[in-house]
């Protein structure tokens, strides 16, 4: 929560938002996995065969990721930084699963946060 | 435009900069990208050429001629007689996982008069290179491949090829070897009409054509060029999106400053002095 510049302005936008982050963090992580089960079974970089087929589909998959992780930095505040890094955690096996859970959990308190202030009478 | 004001703070500026330089790197990717696959679709064309129907050597080649683009692994005939005085072996060569050697044999195309390198076959014992006959008219098909490098003699401590015998299926040594005009190829063998090497020497086996590398497809490559352009593309809208989020901010401030104002300034006026 240290990361946070200003509140979230639209809360119904921002859990959408966490909601696909959250579908594209999965869908990276496992297109991920695949990718590297499927190097590893052909015996290294480079040697064609289905790794040819599944790379450039990981490679639009982590574009979408990406998408879905600027789309939610905005709406939620983040740092130029924290974006970058994060979109970073999509080149590490099982990172994204694990940066999904903390990112999921840190939002939510933020949303209820924003809520909670939504509830309060406006002066 | 006032969000232009904002974009051209040093900060944004500064960040622009660093945004250029993303894109224009992600941009030089994607070029290289498509020139992979522009090679690998010319790769393509290449390994396209054994499927193109049987030739005879005189439309591929012009004797000393320079080598076509298209012809590795052309299948092509040729008809001449071999002239077995001229016989070189190539060593060491593998087939099958067996040392041994190339047989080469100049043919004399008849229609030319030129000698194409033959590679008849594979012996494991030099003894075994019997020259055929060289009264004989032959027919030989086989596929075309451009000649080899220099053989780096005595290199790596390999000894030197024995005498008849060279390193590697190097051309320019062996139109020093031979008389005449020299094709700039040399041809594996697949089969000869009349079969002259399996009946002057059973023991010569016929080499196969190795199989030309390559591989992946075009349009890969052209994806990720695409995937890279998409990311630099990308790389200016994050840019452009948060000058529009630090503008808005900015915005919100001071129109709720203006608010603030507003109302002190008609708490201590009694009027709205202010739109």
């Amino acid at each position: 929560m240290s990361e946070q510049v200003r509140p979230i302005r639209d809360v119904a936008a921002a859990r959408k938002a966490l909601g696909f982050f959250k579908v594209m963090a999965i869908t990276a992580g496992s297109a991920l996995f695949v990718l590297i089960v499927i190097i590893v079974i052909n015996g290294g970089f480079g040697k064609g065969g289905p790794s040819a087929v599944w790379s450039p589909i990981h490679g639009a998959i982590y574009f979408v990721f990406v998408l879905s992780i600027a789309n939610l930095g905005f709406k939620v505040g983040w740092s130029l930084p924290r974006m970058i890094l994060t979109m970073m955690s999509g080149f590490v096996p099982v990172l994204p699963f694990i940066v999904e859970r903390k990112v999921a959990r840190e939002v939510e308190v933020q949303l209820a946060t924003a809520d909670a202030q939504v509830a309060l009478p406006r002066d | 435009m006032p969000v232009l004001r904002t974009a051209v703070k040093p900060r944004w500026l500064g960040l622009l900069a660093c945004v250029i330089a993303v894109m224009v790197t992600f941009g030089m990717l994607g070029l290289w990208q498509l020139n992979v696959a522009r090679d690998k679709g010319r790769a393509q064309e290449v390994r396209s050429a054994p499927t193109q129907p049987v030739a005879d050597i005189a439309t591929v080649l012009i004797p000393h001629g320079s080598f076509p683009h298209d012809g590795n692994g052309r299948r092509i005939t040729a008809t001449g007689r071999y002239d077995g005085s001229g016989q070189v072996l190539v060593t060491p060569r593998l087939l099958r996982g067996v040392h041994g050697y190339w047989v080469v044999t100049p043919l004399v195309v008849r229609s030319t008069g030129a000698r194409i390198a033959v590679v008849r076959g594979f012996v494991t014992d030099p003894a075994q290179a019997i020259a055929p006959d060289r009264g004989t008219e032959v027919t030989v098909s086989g596929t075309l491949a451009p000649g080899e490098s220099p053989a780096s003699d005595g290199a790596h401590g390999a000894p030197a090829p024995a005498d008849g015998q060279l390193g590697a299926l190097d051309l320019s040594l062996l139109v020093n070897r031979w008389p005449g005009t020299l094709y700039n190829a040399f041809v594996f063998a697949t089969a000869e009409a009349p079969d002259l090497t399996s009946v002057a020497s059973p023991a010569v086996e016929r080499v196969p054509p190795p199989a030309l590398v390559g591989g992946g497809l075009s349009w890969r490559n052209a994806g990720y060029a695409l995937q890279w352009w998409v990311f630099a593309l990308f790389a200016g809208y994050m840019w452009w999106r948060m000058v529009r989020d630090d503008y808005e901010t900015q915005r919100r401030e001071t129109q709720r400053r203006d608010a603030e104002r507003h109302d002190t300034e008609r708490h201590e006026t009694g009027e709205a002095t202010y739109v």
